[in-house]
């Protein structure tokens, strides 16, 4: 589903990088009555073994190749695509993110005029990956009226965003 | 028939409890001073705006629901290219401010019903002037605008140090808790020294075994019936039911290990710890059975809250990602509401 493409991960092996260091316990032991994160020790430790890549690609899409095989027209869009084809009605929802530490969702359910719901696959995504959605449903015999609607969201730094995208067609 | 009357009943008896125990409900008519220095309408989208940034997409985003901290509290930590902000309190402060931020910028109302659960409890919460303590705000905003609510919530310096804010939205669409939509924030709270060694990060640290493909970020949750399968849903009077009955909730494969812990919240804000620590095995999707005693009180509509790297592992995590230790953060949290089997089904099989 996410393709992470020609991704590095040059990742050493975590226990020796980080190798022991002595006690944590230094300046968090005089009085500081304010609340604190002692970082430092994990810094040296850290930087005395470095051997950590700066080449990582995460959050790169590259081609993008394998993600557009789901998607009609623009992959930037958050949209909802309704289509049909070998007997089947297809929905298609997706979002993409920006940065690092966002998140992204899409999920898409299909409704027939009158019937039941389908729920469709759920896409979550973190960063630059587009969160894709699908669902589809064998189309029964005569002309009905489709309905696609997807619910896309988003988190980054304490705001939960929302949206709602909407397809119809009678296929 | 009895059914139908039991949900009405079970209405009438929500909001007549929402009512006395939450004044804020009121919001909208009130008069009272108090209550308008508190709560701030305008037509600016001030977050809705500066979505651009932040997601990409042609069509905007048109709905916000946020819990601002007051600035004085936050901090912030860089993370690559990106920004970890976390709450810091005082020693010994009991109470967290900040603003409930709601933007609605569509032709409809949006409902929204706040809680904030500190770790595994309900933290109560009051706008700031009031003086009533309440397990939620409800807010009803009005098409096309924007309301800011300031509040302020209890804080226990004893508890978790994580704040979660769940704006429950009771105007989306019925399938909007299937699992998949993102519906929580939360944020590590640092109230006490924290040393970090070298174990933390260990713990925190994963790698892609060298696969260029992964099924997925997060552990997603579904619902399955007794076959093993997710259960099909059904559209009754504009409410969702399942066909068969859940018996257990699906937890999707992901590339990492990690312990979840899962609470039930329902809309009176009671909130319980349902399953703590439960490990979840890397490149395999995790079934967890429901207990029939579980699944009889869920008569109500409740929610089923998905939590992993609890507290100070949220720092963890953000500083092995920072030092890219892992490929991406693992902090996850999600809602997944619990749907009822369809009582017309459940008869046409007897």
């Amino acid at each position: 589903m996410f393709k992470l493409g020609k991704i590095t991960v040059p990742l050493l092996v975590a226990g020796f990088i980080l190798s022991p260091v002595g006690g944590n316990v230094t300046a968090a032991e005089l009085e500081n009555e304010s609340p604190t994160i002692n970082w430092d020790d994990v810094w040296s430790s850290i930087d005395s073994n470095s051997n950590l890549s700066n080449s990582i690609s995460f959050g790169s899409i590259s081609t993008g190749s394998d993600i557009s095989t789901f998607i009609w027209g623009n992959l930037a869009d958050a949209k909802t695509t309704l289509s049909s084809g070998s007997g089947e009605v297809k929905s298609t929802g997706i979002t993409k993110g920006k940065t690092l530490l966002t998140s992204t969702s899409a999920t898409t359910s299909l409704r027939m005029s009158g019937m039941g719901i389908i729920t469709g696959s759920k896409g979550v995504a973190l960063g630059k990956f587009t969160a894709t959605s699908e669902v589809s449903t064998t189309n029964p015999s005569g002309l009905q009226s489709w309905e696609g609607l997807t619910i896309h969201t988003a988190t980054d730094s304490g705001t939960l965003y929302e949206s709602k995208t909407y397809d119809y067609g009678s296929y | 028939m009895s059914i139908k009357f039991l949900f009405m009943i079970t209405l009438v008896f929500i909001i007549l409890v929402g009512c006395s125990a939450d004044e804020t409900l009121q919001i909208n008519s009130s008069k009272s001073e108090q209550v308008i220095t508190d709560i701030k309408t305008t037509n600016e989208f001030r977050l809705l705006d500066s979505s651009k940034d932040i997601i990409e997409s042609s069509e905007q985003f048109s709905q916000v629901k946020a819990f601002i901290p007051d600035s004085n509290y936050m901090e912030s930590q860089n993370v690559q290219d990106g920004k970890f902000s976390y709450i810091k309190l005082e020693k010994n402060q009991s109470t967290v401010l900040g603003k409930i931020i709601l933007e609605n910028k569509t032709n409809n109302y949006m409902e929204i019903q706040s809680f904030f659960i500190q770790g595994n409890k309900i933290a109560q919460v009051k706008t700031i002037n009031s003086e009533k303590w309440n397990f939620y705000v409800t807010y009803n905003v009005k098409p096309n605008s924007s309301v800011e609510i300031s509040v302020e919530i209890k804080w226990d310096n004893e508890g978790i140090n994580e704040l979660t804010f769940f704006p429950l939205d009771h105007s989306s669409p019925i399938d909007r808790y299937n699992g998949g939509n993102l519906s929580l924030i939360r944020y590590f709270v640092l109230d006490n020294k924290i040393n970090i060694n070298n174990t933390d990060l260990i713990n925190q640290s994963f790698n892609l075994d060298n696969k260029s493909e992964i099924s997925g970020f997060f552990p997603i949750p579904s619902w399955v019936g007794n076959d093993d399968k997710e259960v099909e849903y059904v559209v009754e009077q504009e409410k969702l039911f399942t066909k068969n009955p859940i018996s257990k909730l699906k937890l999707d494969a992901i590339p990492y290990d990690t312990e979840i812990d899962i609470l039930l919240i329902d809309e009176l804000g009671n909130v319980s710890l349902m399953f703590e620590k439960v490990k979840i095995k890397k490149n395999q999707s995790t079934l967890i059975p429901l207990d029939s005693e579980v699944l009889n009180e869920l008569n109500i509509k409740k929610y089923f809250i998905i939590l992993n790297n609890r507290g100070k592992d949220m720092l963890f995590d953000m500083k092995a990602l920072d030092l890219k230790l892992k490929p991406f953060t693992t902090t996850y949290q999600s809602v997944i509401e619990f749907y009822m089997e369809s009582n017309s089904n459940h008869l046409s099989g007897e």
